[in-house]
């Protein structure tokens, strides 16, 4: 069973989650032997204990979980019901908001880190097991990007999106300046938690967010998709190299020195603008597209990789 | 009251220049739709204005590739340092129907100025830049598209924010919503639909909101229903000099000048009162680009 969070309160929505949720999901059906249900964190407050006495829960986001289940004595005690727990992560292991996964008194057997790289080596919580899930491709996905033959110029050359930061203002000046000045650069401002204890003074607009169909219409019309990470843990953000396979884009991470030889195995890693400024011109973006799905199919379907972690458990 | 004399006595349209037959004649009441007009306001920045002047040429010959057409029109506020010299060189070196200057005998002021820009322009869309800004040209086709696609009354795309050679954040990049209510985060320099302006009476030039104009036009827009739309592409430079316009507005001391407070103050209760509470409560704005269309936010 996939534990959600409910999406009220002041508690926002969080696209990255929604992706992560659907991904397990879809790997769960495409391993027939799975049976697989979707609850969100208030519905598996009102469920008996029968219920799930025999369930192993993957829960996304414990602590947004917690906090939308409307009653936390009630959503802790379901939770511990369970057969087993298993915490589903994406955030970068060792980092402040994978160790806030924890904060609850939650007592989950493992944390799956879905992913491209393990990070087992940052994970110093004993007491929970760590299993490394590769983030692989759905059936669907798999058979997509086999097929997808993207043509060597789009109308969109390269296109950037996440909120800004210093070096993703200043990637994003660079190639516009030593790339190609059309790139699709959508960085609004990171949205502030409201007070949750203050009373709302207007109704919360849109978060300024593009959904993740808007993100496949941008890339689906662009030969790049770069991006930079917002933070300075070794990490490697699977969900874009995804979000651009899919859309025919090519995935491309500029990364600092460490970072890119810690995920030298990757391709589209490129340690400065100027080494992927070099490859755009001289290889081209389906050759690059090809290295980049090669690596991504080879390496076997989410299914198969979500099947190992939970017999380990 | 006739609609002008209204409009005039709320300083917005520029109707005792427009009185006088000298300056009459340069009013475009019919405006062509296959080009754009770039309107290039200038007060003492004799030393920006080779920068901005070489960018919205470079634009021209771009929309020229693409189709389309283009004029610069150059209005010198009352300069005192030696721009107007200046301009005249450039308006001999480029002796051409594309590029016309205009120096004005009195100073008038940056929203007065816009609205001139607006009447005499050639074409029904304008790029609205400061002398000390910068077009990226390759992406002036773009934004042209943009507007005329949508039937936007403004369209914004991404400032790259210069502090010497360090970028130090993008501007305008963030697509208009309830919080532009709370304060602006959407520059003038944009592409605007010049008809659609200049029918709800241009850019207010009362003192009292000195350096906050383009804001109460982006509120007044979006409460009389026009669409703002935002493109996700780079539009040009901003640079933060001592000396830039947007510097000089934000360190305004003069005595007679409201502070800053007050301005944005005054803004914020005109349309606090007046139905910015009726806006959709999730969006306004939209975000567009002419390879994909309207782009899907959540």
């Amino acid at each position: 069973m996939i534990v959600r969070p409910a999406i009220e309160g002041f508690f926002r929505h969080s696209v990255l989650h929604d992706e992560l949720v659907w991904r397990l999901l879809i790997a769960c059906k495409d391993d027939a032997q799975q049976r697989v249900e979707v609850r969100t964190s208030r519905e598996l407050c009102g469920l008996a204990e029968e219920e799930l006495e025999d369930a192993t829960l993957l829960v996304v986001s414990p602590f947004e979980c917690v906090g939308t289940s409307g009653d936390r004595p009630a959503f802790v005690s379901a939770f511990a019901s369970a057969r087993k727990r298993v915490l589903a992560s994406v955030e970068p292991v060792g980092s402040s908001w994978y160790e806030r996964q924890f904060m609850y008194p939650l007592r989950f057997d493992a944390v799956f880190d879905v992913g491209f790289v393990s990070r087992e080596d940052k994970h110093h919580l004993s007491e929970v097991a760590y299993h490394f899930v590769f983030n692989g491709p759905t059936k669907d996905e798999e058979r997509t990007i086999s097929e997808l033959s993207p043509a060597r110029e789009r109308p969109i050359r390269w296109a950037m999106v996440g909120y800004p930061t210093a070096q993703r203002l200043d990637l994003a000046a660079r190639l516009t300046e030593e790339l190609d000045s059309g790139g699709f650069v959508f960085m609004p401002g990171k949205p502030s938690l409201p007070n949750p204890d203050g009373p709302l003074q207007r109704p919360l607009a849109r978060h300024e967010k593009i959904s993740p169909s808007g993100l496949a219409a941008v890339l689906s019309k662009s030969s790049y998709y770069v991006w930079t990470s917002s933070h300075d843990f070794a990490h490697y953000e699977s969900f874009r190299f995804v979000a651009a396979l899919r859309s025919g884009a090519v995935p491309c991470k500029i990364a600092d020195g460490d970072t890119s030889q810690d995920h030298s195995q990757i391709p589209g890693i490129f340690s400065s603008v100027e080494s992927f400024c070099s490859a755009v011109q001289e290889e081209g973006a389906p050759s690059l597209y090809r290295l980049a799905r090669d690596f991504y199919v080879s390496k076997g379907l989410l299914a198969t990789h979500l099947k190992e972690a939970l017999e380990l458990v | 009251m006739s609609d002008a004399r209204t409009l005039g006595s709320l300083h917005r349209l520029e109707s005792s220049l427009l009185d006088d037959q000298k300056w009459s004649d340069l009013h475009r009441d019919k405006k062509l739709e296959d080009g754009l007009t770039i309107v290039i306001p200038n007060w003492n920045h004799q030393l920006y204005l080779p920068r901005s002047i070489r960018s919205a040429l470079e634009g021209l010959k771009r929309l020229e590739e693409g189709g389309f057409s283009g004029e610069i029109i150059i209005i010198d506020d009352g300069s005192r340092d030696g721009s107007q010299k200046l301009l005249r060189s450039i308006q001999m070196l480029y002796a051409e129907s594309r590029l016309r200057t205009l120096f004005l005998p009195r100073n008038l002021g940056l929203p007065r100025v816009r609205n001139l820009g607006l009447e005499m322009s050639k074409y029904r869309y304008v790029c609205l830049m400061d002398a000390d800004n910068e077009l990226i040209a390759d992406n002036v086709p773009l934004f042209l598209q943009s507007i005329i696609e949508t039937g936007a009354a403004l369209v914004h795309g991404n400032l790259i924010d210069k502090q010497g050679e360090k970028v130090s954040q993008l501007l305008s990049g963030r697509v208009a919503n309830l919080r532009l209510t709370d304060r602006n985060y959407i520059d003038a320099f944009a592409l605007v639909d010049a008809t659609e302006l200049l029918k709800l009476g241009g850019f207010m030039s009362d003192p009292r909101l000195y350096g906050y104009e383009d804001w109460e036009m982006l509120l007044h827009l979006i409460f009389e229903g026009r669409k703002v739309v935002f493109v996700p592409a780079a539009m040009g430079y901003y640079y933060r000099n001592p000396r830039s316009m947007l510097e000089e507005t934000v360190q305004s001391d003069e005595k007679s000048r409201p502070s800053a407070a007050e301005s944005a103050s005054l803004v914020w209760r005109m349309f606090a009162q007046t139905g910015t509470r009726e806006w959709d409560p999730m969006q306004v704005g939209y975000v567009y680009h002419p390879a994909v269309g309207y782009i899907d936010q959540c």
